[in-house]
């Protein structure tokens, strides 16, 4: 039964060389079934029993197998037919099927989401786990339940396949979606929040909106980058010149995140996840610089606690511990 | 349908201000154009543009949008319905002209300039060398983009094509300072060829700066210049 219930999904939910198969198959255990059947009026002899309860449940979800697999049962299992319409004059089976067509609508529903879900397969992260980059791109994916395969590279030995991907600045994060490479965080972001543009939208819709949510991402990545940088990679003057700028930039995104739980407003959007990258290396700088970010951008902080919590950003995220770990590591190798 | 003023601070030799009003010739769209003196901000400026206090600004019913390239995208989306698509339409695509945007702006024309900041010659010549490598990666890019058809984004010009075609004034400047040709007819056939395409393009003629004026302008910026 679990290899009917198999073979009959199969004909409304593949196509090609997979549904052929499948079609063949699910002729033979029904024209098994009807061999079994023989003369009887029922499996269980002259009684309805249990192969028969069990079997009829199927046969409620034969119109929409005929439909979308493109076949006919009946010429195949004739005798195995007028058993099921044997079965449909008891009350008890016609009472408790559900009506065929009424099937047939849920399996194109069904068949919206699953075609939609397989046609934008093969989603592959090139990615570094500690990047604030990187952690930006498997946000936006989980944000939108996008199956991806993640692949951990290793910036001083790179991949062939990020250098061909990535030619131009050979850098992680690279969504590779059907083969094709998209590269640099949030253009990465914004190509995730078009091609699954069906569920929790990044970018608002208002084009006013959107430009608002640009024009901070830009600021972001223009400003705080350098700063965020040398706190882990300089000491001394150079240091504190960092801290300072830091804490500066920080304040001017504070005050425009005013009391708004994210800067998407009540809404987890585009400016946060950007933000998401740095959150993610606030402790790590902190513990670096030897100074607290709290005190001097407390709303920030709060903000970063929330999208430190989202279930997206925990799952994209390793232990904080470890990130400050890395950033000892190598601010060994770079401070010097 | 977008309705109300539109003003666009700016000056006319900047770059940054032509990309966006390329974008709004594109939409046909009618717009107040408030001309910055060079060596002082207004007003009006340092109130729309807080943040960096920066050319261009554009404000649509009184709400500032900055950033060249995200003003473009913002007349693209505003103005929807009006004139051709500035961005292409498939979700890849304008990842790709994004990425590429980004590149000239970050990568290409910072090479560029380094050529004008150049002290003495051997810096001067490392400038153009990597001005010319740069300039075969969106030759490249250009034959990708363009699939045969005469623009990055097809057959009208696009947000990629504004992204560079808005330096060509300044690279001609740049050429006659560095005595070296940058877009070269034979290095990168394609893209000179494109470049005229642009210029001749009716929603960038108009706006292209004449050579000699923006070198005499450019003179301000950058006194080392030899042009």
């Amino acid at each position: 039964m679990l290899l009917l219930f198999v073979c009959g999904r199969k004909t409304w939910a593949t196509k090609g060389e997979e549904l052929e198969e499948a079609k063949k198959e699910f002729i033979e255990i029904l024209k098994t079934l009807q061999s079994e059947l023989g003369d009887k009026p029922y499996f269980g002899g002259d009684r309805f029993g249990f192969v028969d309860i069990v079997l009829i449940g199927f046969y409620s979800w034969f119109p929409a197998y005929q439909r979308f697999g493109n076949f006919s049962i009946e010429p195949e299992c004739s005798k195995l037919m007028d058993w099921a319409k044997r079965c449909m004059e008891r009350e008890s089976v016609a009472m408790s099927l559900p009506d065929p067509d009424k099937v047939v609508g849920y399996v194109l529903q069904l068949k919206k989401l699953y075609d939609s879900a397989t046609m934008a397969e093969e989603v592959i992260l090139l990615d570094f786990w500690p990047s604030p980059f990187g952690v930006r791109a498997r946000i936006a994916l989980r944000e939108k339940g996008v199956e991806f395969e993640y692949r951990e590279e290793n910036l001083r030995d790179k991949s062939p396949l990020l250098l061909q991907m990535n030619p131009v600045h050979k850098k992680i994060p690279v969504l590779i979606h059907n083969g094709k490479p998209v590269c640099e965080s949030m253009n990465v972001v914004q190509y995730i929040d078009e091609v699954w543009s069906d569920r929790n939208p990044i970018l608002p819709s208002d084009p006013y909106q959107r430009a608002q949510a640009r024009f901070w991402v830009d600021f972001i990545d223009t400003k705080l980058y350098e700063p965020a940088d040398k706190i882990w990679s300089t000491k001394g003057e150079e240091q504190e010149t960092a801290k300072k700028k830091y804490i500066e930039v920080l304040k001017v995104l504070e005050s425009e995140l005013g009391d708004k739980p994210y800067f998407g407003g009540d809404n987890f959007g585009y400016v946060d996840i950007a933000m998401t990258g740095y959150y993610s290396w606030f402790e790590a700088s902190e513990k670096c610089g030897n100074f607290s970010i709290e005190p001097e951008c407390p709303t920030l902080m709060a903000s970063a606690r929330r999208c430190l919590q989202r279930e997206s950003v925990v799952n994209s995220l390793g232990d904080s511990e470890e990130i400050v770990a890395f950033a000892f590591k190598i601010r060994k190798i770079y401070c010097v | 349908m977008a309705t109300g003023d539109v003003k666009l601070i700016g000056s006319w030799a900047s770059v940054y201000v032509m990309r966006a009003r390329i974008a709004l010739n594109l939409k046909s769209i009618s717009y107040e154009f408030l001309q910055e003196t060079y060596g002082s901000k207004s007003e009006l400026l340092l109130k729309s543009n807080p943040v960096h206090k920066k050319i261009p600004v554009l404000i649509h019913a009184d709400k500032p949008v900055c950033e060249s390239n995200i003003i473009v995208q913002y007349i693209d989306e505003a103005w929807s319905s009006s004139g051709p698509s500035i961005l292409p339409s498939q979700p890849y695509d304008r990842a790709i002209a994004r990425f590429w945007a980004a590149y000239i702006d970050d990568k290409w024309f910072i090479a560029v300039r380094s050529i004008l900041t150049a002290q003495g010659e051997e810096e001067k010549k490392a400038a153009v060398a990597q001005v010319e490598e740069r300039t075969v990666l969106l030759e490249k890019a250009f034959i990708d983009c363009s699939n045969g058809k005469p623009f990055f984004n097809g057959d009208h010009i696009g947000y990629l094509d504004i992204a560079l075609g808005s330096f060509l004034g300044w690279l001609r400047v740049t050429e006659l300072d560095a005595h070296h040709k940058l877009l070269d007819e034979t290095k990168t056939p394609s893209l000179f060829l494109w470049a005229e395409r642009f210029r001749n393009d009716p929603a960038v003629k108009p706006l292209m700066p004449e050579t000699a004026k923006l070198a005499e302008f450019a003179k301000k910026l950058f006194p080392k210049m030899q042009a």
